[in-house]
């Protein structure tokens, strides 16, 4: 890997740890913030010690004298049903299949419901595409259902109306004259088939798709074309080299969790130390800022996003001079030499990356990010159709269902609307307020038109500019279809007075004189059956619809479009070279709110963003070497200027990101909305014409300075033998990732480890374990061990297959009742997250590796946490879990003090209790609820445990291995975590024999029941893995 | 020294009494009243366990249908009572109630006897799985015209049967496979406290 001088440590989490800054160190001494004493909120702040103590007694007092009086038991009523509903069990959980779509993507879920409420989300686990898990927004979704700012009934101007009224109003409105209805990216069948309908009706209606981070750059490669608006989908299990022009694989957008399964599938080297014929696969990254992708990658090529478009025609160049036919007329790019030269590349590393595109051949694959331009995208085609890529490592799928607008287009339709021409503008689930195109002010252009609709789930910023507001259903309350075959049935009763979308426009077309049913569920199940009808099955439809209602989905196939054919003035277009300036900007969807969708969900403004771990707001990143140049660092307020916009963003200093570039997310900067009201800035308004690469913009301090609520320095564990990280050509040549100066204690020899190595490589060549399992020495302890005589639970996390995504952490907060504290909560390091994803930075600040580790309660043997409880609220049961008994935690936190890997973590406050009512609907009613004054963390997901081995008790039979599955598991699209019986034949006990499994901090003896396995990687060329 | 005395022979005497009374009147009057044996509320109408389980021998999972499948053993839905009161005794006021309220559609409440605290996760499915009777917790039900609460639903009375220790009352259950051997022979349960409490 890359060189390190040998004073700073290996693998480090920020640049202070790294510098050995003493001003960083002096704050991890202490456990908990000195200031940690009085807080806004606090009922009691106001009130000295001995008055709360006054008060509590006199209360008690008075209680008691209270109750004296008399003994009035009352238990309250058991209220059973009426009329039980089939399989209505109260206290059992009912799973329902269903999908969501988010811009051009869908996700298969299932809803886990008790007692007809939804209480977690998680991925549909017969849909090859989830296998359980389910993207992060999708799962947090559940707190966008009960969002407590939802619209509860339509309203004019403020005032309640009614739904006839209003309905009445929309029809009306859209009748007369020129109208405008702006939606979302269609990817519903069913919605698509209603949209076609209205125009019948309405011919006066324009109907318009916008999606402010859609990714414009591909559909406009493919428009210019003439192929329509075109998606790759990509086959990721196919890629043996997969090229990455700033792609973010793993996280913010796109067909997650697809992308990261099929990847991760295809990354694992060895299973129980044995060999896949196949191998590991080899990522390549070529960005400007830190994406997961290039923390994850093999080689990462740091250059300016504006170079991108020219390393892939280079590229492209030296493929055909190695023998690959050229798709078009031939053109002059420059050579890879050349071009390296020019961005100081190091050419060797360049032609490696050619060589291995070529010996790849259709098994590689040429991804460019989401949000970038037309020409990067052309290029990606241009290198893929070299290769052959297309039909094996991806596929081409239509992008929607109808064209999604362009920024261009949207301008234009902002200045049509401000000058009037249309009397009525319908904004059904689009904000252009708050995401249109730059340079328009959008509640000005939309008062052009006399009636505005706003048909929305939440009083967002387009909400304020309508005269009308037609509150919507959630989709967890409506029917639906996607493409690919996926049907989506409501899970819940709508909550308030709302309506489904498809039922508002089915009630415009029955008012338009066309007969049509007035549900949705009649309306689908009609086209559903048209369509069924046409295949001509033999099978009758209403066993077909409740199969795949069951199911979720009808088929796995998704619709396929050709390939598009290249065109000789595209290519001139793309190859055309974009001038080089000082500092340039990159906007990206972010990697948790994407556009600003999900921003008022405090789960997603907590999590730590998987790269920077900042929470609540997004700073802007830029390169060490340029906040040295400007002398910035994070946390200075600085102006960013480009053109005649400028906003007033945090610095953040981002490891990774290349000199004379800076990055910036979108989907922050709300003026709506109290969750994400005033939390980062809206990036949208530098995004003149679509463009997310911004030439020539400047940055110029300002004198305040910010907090950017980064959890990165949290819980540091003091840069011991954490993670371990090595090329799979050491691993194979019996290196297994340790520290080889001795200091661990499980070690092994270094003699021993030469006979291992040829031991590995034998393994390696002929597939088969070889069985050098070597013997342990346990650290000494002055407990006496445990005895585990039925089930011993453990996990085993593989760091080779965890991308980093963060998906793991969501589920955990929504199936454990985890409350969100706040950003200055934050700042005070008492994030609640029982699971957290640890970054480490590994090699130099200018282009590091990452690692990613999952952190959690490793349910210690002899656990550190224990033996310091003075009241035994932490302690060992029988099958090895750290068990936290809430009711007798007096709150001392000694136990937090004690842990080694600071994962517990304290309700310094009531932090659900005083959650809106509507809220607390989302709590899992399987896990208490925390109150002030206690400390909790991980369990393993105990509830579930239990919920497996009484149901395995009732049927009478021993408990499978893989029945349980701890929430993080479930939602690890990597498959990264499996838990299980260590005292059963399990796939957790035979990784917990690995090769390359170690135990954090196992020196200090407290027996971790959870293993790591040692992240293996695959550059090329051993210690050639980075060059900038 | 008359102070000191005085304080000795009478202070101190009613302090200690008083301190105890104090004690005693506060642990009566706060213990929850969970460890009320004999609790029997009046029930909406009175029906008659003795009558159903007892004199015609209905199973308790005849209606009780989810002590098998899940947590709550749950009290049957009103449509249940149909099964037979559509036929039985349909002249009777209670029965002519219960009508009423399944044809309107409305709740029934019953009056909760067994309560257990919310930090508590008890679950019917591996205690009824194993085949400890019912009549082990609940008491002789299929006696009793109002049924009454007969175990305190105390820690201690959960622990006394998953440590082994327990004197049945019903026939005892074999031990399964899975489980700790103790001295007595009988089944026991885990007694950690992640058994209950999560």
């Amino acid at each position: 890997m890359a060189d390190h001088t040998p004073s700073s440590p290996r693998f480090w989490r920020s640049r202070a740890e790294q510098a050995a800054d003493p001003a960083f160190q002096e704050p991890l001494q202490r456990e908990f913030e000195p200031n940690s004493a009085h807080q806004p909120e606090d009922p009691a702040a106001g009130m000295s010690r001995r008055r709360f103590l006054g008060l509590l007694g006199a209360s008690a007092a008075l209680a008691a004298g209270a109750a004296g009086c008399g003994r009035n038991i009352d238990r309250g009523d058991i209220v059973p049903y009426t009329r039980r509903p089939e399989d209505g069990l109260p206290g059992r959980a009912m799973w329902y299949a269903t999908s969501s779509a988010e811009a051009c993507w869908v996700f298969p879920l299932l809803v886990k419901t008790r007692e007809s409420r939804p209480i977690l989300i998680e991925g549909n686990d017969s849909h090859p595409d989830s296998l359980g898990a389910a993207p992060m927004r999708a799962q947090a979704e559940l707190l966008g259902l009960y969002d407590p700012e939802r619209l509860q009934a339509p309203a004019k101007a403020g005032a309640t109306e009614s739904w006839d009224n209003a309905l009445a109003a929309l029809a009306s409105g859209m009748g007369k004259g020129k109208s405008l209805l702006l939606t979302g990216a269609v990817v519903s069948p069913s919605r698509q088939a209603l949209l076609e309908r209205l125009a019948q009706s309405y011919p006066g209606v324009e109907i318009h798709c916008w999606e402010a981070a859609a990714p414009h750059g591909a559909l406009a490669a493919s428009q210019q074309l003439g192929a329509g608006q075109l998606l790759p989908r990509l086959n990721l299990e196919k890629a043996r080299v997969v090229l990455s022009l700033e792609a973010e694989l793993f996280a913010g957008e796109g067909d997650l969790p697809r992308q990261i399964r099929a990847f991760a599938a295809a990354r694992r080297p060895l299973t129980h130390g044995e060999a896949t014929p196949e191998g590991m696969n080899r990522l390549w990254a070529a960005e400007s800022r830190m994406t997961l992708t290039g923390g994850k990658s093999d080689h990462r090529l740091a250059l300016r996003s504006s170079a991108l478009p020219a390393l892939a025609f280079a590229l492209a160049r030296r493929l055909n001079e190695l023998g690959l036919a050229w798709p078009g007329a031939p053109l002059s790019a420059p050579s890879l030499a050349e071009f390296a030269k020019a961005e100081g590349l190091d050419g060797k590393l360049l032609e490696l990356l050619a060589q291995d595109l070529k010996q790849a051949g259709p098994a590689a694959v040429v991804v460019a990010g989401n949000q970038g331009s037309a020409a990067l995208h052309g290029a990606a085609l241009v290198l893929n159709r070299m290769l052959g890529a297309e039909g094996n490592t991806f596929s081409w799928r239509p992008a929607a269902l109808r064209p999604l607008a362009s920024h261009a287009e949207m301008s234009q339709l902002g200045k049509r609307l401000q000058a009037g021409e249309f009397a009525t503008v319908v904004l059904a689930g689009v904000n252009p307020v708050y995401d249109g195109p730059a340079g328009l002010d959008w509640a000005k252009a939309l008062s052009g038109a006399g009636e505005r609709f706003h048909l929305g789930l939440l009083p967002d910023e387009s909400a304020a500019a309508c005269t009308w507001s037609l509150p919507l259903n959630h989709w967890l309350e409506c029917w639906g279809d996607h493409m690919g075959g996926l049907l989506q049935q409501p899970v819940v009763a709508p909550l308030y007075d709302t309506r489904a979308l498809d039922e508002i426009l089915l009630n415009l077309l029955a008012k338009g004189g066309q007969s049509v049913p007035a549900d949705g569920l009649s309306w689908l199940k009609g086209l559903w059956q048209a369509e069924y009808a046409r295949q001509g099955s033999p099978l009758a439809f209403d066993a077909f619809w409740h199969a795949s209602l069951q199911q979720g989905f009808s088929a796995t196939a998704f619709p396929a479009a050709p390939a598009p054919v290249l065109s000789a003035g595209a290519l001139t277009a793309w190859s055309a070279p974009m001038a080089a300036s000082k500092l340039e900007l990159t906007l990206h969807a972010d990697r948790r709110l994407f556009d600003g969708r999900g921003a008022n969900i405090g789960w997603l403004q907590e999590l730590p963003d998987p790269v920077t771990k900042c929470t609540w707001g997004n700073p802007l990143s830029i390169a060490p070497a340029d906040a040295k140049a400007q002398s910035l660092k994070d946390g200075d307020r600085v102006m960013l200027s480009s053109g005649a916009q400028s906003l007033e963003c945090t610095v953040l200093v981002q490891p990774g990101q290349k000199v004379g570039t800076c990055a910036l997310a979108l989907g922050h900067g709300r003026t709506a909305l109290s969750v994400a009201e005033g939390i980062g800035v809206n990036a949208f308004t530098l995004m003149q014409g679509g463009a997310t690469l911004l030439p020539n913009v400047s940055l110029a301090k300002a004198t305040t300075t910010a907090m950017t609520h980064t959890t990165q320095e949290h819980q540091l564990m003091e840069g011991r033998d954490i993670v371990r990280s090595l090329p799979l050509a050491s691993f194979a040549a019996g290196e297994t990732g340790a520290p080889s100066h001795g200091a661990h204690a499980g070690g092994q020899s270094e003699g021993k480890g030469a006979e291992h190595g040829a031991a590995a490589a034998a393994a390696l060549a002929t597939g088969r374990d070889h069985g050098l399992k070597q013997k342990e020495e346990a650290p000494l302890t002055l407990y006496p061990d445990h005895e585990y005589l039925g089930h011993k639970w453990g996990m085993a996390i593989d760091l080779s297959a965890c991308v980093g995504c963060a998906g793991c952490v969501i589920a955990c907060q929504a199936e454990n009742n985890i409350p969100t504290v706040g950003p200055e909560r934050v700042d005070e390091g008492r994030e609640m997250h029982w699971i957290r994803i640890d970054r480490y930075y590994e090699g130099d600040e200018e282009n590091p590796d990452m690692v990613f580790q999952p952190m959690l309660c490793q349910h210690c043997d002899h656990a550190p946490c224990e033996n310091v409880c003075p009241v035994a609220a932490t302690t060992h049961n029988e099958e090895g879990l750290n068990q936290m008994t809430y009711n007798r935690c007096v709150g001392t936190r000694y136990c937090a003090n004690n842990c080694p890997y600071k994962v517990r973590r304290f309700n310094y406050f009531s932090y659900t209790g005083e959650l809106a009512a509507v809220l607390q609907l989302a709590a899992n009613p399987e896990v208490s609820v925390r109150p002030r004054g206690v400390m909790e963390k991980c369990t393993f997901c105990v509830q579930r445990i239990n919920e497996a081995k009484n149901q395995a008790k009732a049927e009478a039979r021993p408990l499978v291995d893989g029945e349980i599955k701890p929430a993080c598991a479930v939602a690890c699209a990597a498959g990264a975590i499996t838990f299980g019986d260590l005292n059963a034949d399990s796939e957790v006990a035979r990784l917990s024999q690995a090769d390359r499994r170690y135990k954090v901090l196992e020196e200090l003896g407290v027996r971790p029941a959870v293993t790591y396995l040692a992240e293996l990687r695959n550059p090329l060329a051993a210690g050639g893995a980075h060059e900038s | 020294m008359q102070a000191v005395d005085r304080f000795l022979r009478v202070g101190l005497p009613l302090t200690v009494v008083s301190v105890l009374i104090t004690v005693i009147l506060v642990g009566w009057n706060t213990q929850p009243d969970r460890y009320h044996i004999g609790y029997a509320p009046e029930q909406p109408i009175p029906y008659s366990h003795k009558v159903h389980a007892g004199d015609n021998h209905i199973p308790c999972e005849y209606c009780h249908t989810g002590a098998r499948q899940g947590r709550h053993a749950m009290v049957p839905a009103v449509e249940a009572c149909f099964k037979c009161h559509n036929l039985t005794r349909t002249d009777s006021p209670h029965i002519q109630r219960l009508k009423a309220a399944l044809d309107a559609g409305q709740a029934f409440p019953w009056k909760r006897i067994h309560d257990l605290p919310d930090h508590v996760y008890f679950d019917h499915r591996p205690h009824v799985g194993l085949g400890i009777a019912c009549q082990e917790c609940h008491g002789p039900v299929e006696t009793m015209e109002v049924v009454e609460q007969v175990l305190n639903m105390r820690m201690g009375a959960c622990l006394e049967c998953h440590r082994g220790q327990r004197q049945w009352s019903t026939p005892v259950p074999a031990p399964r496979a899975d489980m700790v051997q103790v001295a007595s022979g009988h089944p026991t349960g885990p007694t950690s406290c992640n058994a209950c409490h999560r």
